[in-house]
């Protein structure tokens, strides 16, 4: 069977939390635990639209699947509405 | 005197070819006895002035990040390939991860992809680029408004992935 890159793991839409492992935490500007949706699902190129202040921020690079975990439609929406009515600044702009 | 100095040149002259022909086929045979051994390339994390952390990503210091490492030119037009962050975009994350052995096939791979492939955009900024180099041989690129983004081989034994792309 040919191999593929589109993962079976995630599908567009889907709504994830940022979990890296720690050593890729410290070098990214995203909180652990960050809510977003899955905009393409490649396997080493997962491209996440994030939760941002206002809107969806789209980072400058892609992700891989190992660092990012599903969360429920209703997690994500609550973890949005946190980050909206909260002190968070939200991310900044290059 | 003369002559036993040139003498003692000729003896370390031999010594020195002796030993450089042992070196060949010490070298040799190390390639015979593994013949799909390929070195990974540090260009990208040497001129970015990053530092490869060893868990395939590296740092870059943030001034050079946005700085073009080398340009891929394609029937899409030239695209940059900047320094990146080490980590999700770029030149250095593009070696450290995905284990580039040389720039020139990656380039050729690079361009050959993007050339071929259909283009997917999405609504996020970027357009995905998937060819089928041969079996068990996918390669993804990924480009967006920063250029090249990532490129990379499925599965395993990744450096002989990038050289079969580059000659396909």
């Amino acid at each position: 069977m040919e191999e593929r890159h589109t993962n079976e793991r995630f599908v567009v839409g889907q709504p994830v939390e940022w979990s890296p492992p720690p050593e890729v935490a410290e070098q990214l500007e995203i909180p652990v635990g960050h809510p977003g949706r899955v905009v393409s699902p490649a396997v080493y190129a997962v491209d996440v639209a994030w939760v941002d202040k206002v809107g969806e921020y789209a980072h400058e690079g892609v992700f891989d699947q190992d660092w990012l975990s599903p969360i429920s439609e209703d997690e994500y929406e609550a973890r949005a509405a946190k980050i909206r009515d909260g002190s968070w600044a939200g991310f900044a702009r290059r | 005197m003369l002559g036993a100095e040139l003498s003692g040149r000729s003896g370390m002259t031999t010594n020195l070819a002796t030993l450089f022909l042992s070196w060949i086929a010490a070298t040799a045979l190390v390639l015979i006895a593994n013949p799909i051994a390929a070195a990974k390339a540090t260009d990208a994390v040497d001129a970015c002035g990053a530092t490869d952390r060893g868990d395939l990503t590296a740092t870059v210091p943030l001034e050079v990040q946005s700085k073009v490492f080398m340009t891929v030119t394609t029937s899409k037009g030239p695209l940059p390939i900047r320094c990146g962050n080490g980590v999700t975009a770029g030149a250095v994350h593009i070696e450290v991860k995905h284990s580039v052995p040389d720039w020139g096939d990656a380039l050729s791979c690079i361009k050959k992809v993007i050339d071929r492939a259909p283009e997917q955009s999405s609504n996020n900024g970027k357009t995905n680029y998937e060819l089928t180099i041969g079996p068990g041989n996918v390669f993804t690129v990924v480009r967006g408004d920063i250029g090249i983004i990532t490129a990379y081989p499925s599965g395993g034994d990744l450096e002989n992935k990038w050289r079969q792309c580059s000659v396909s």
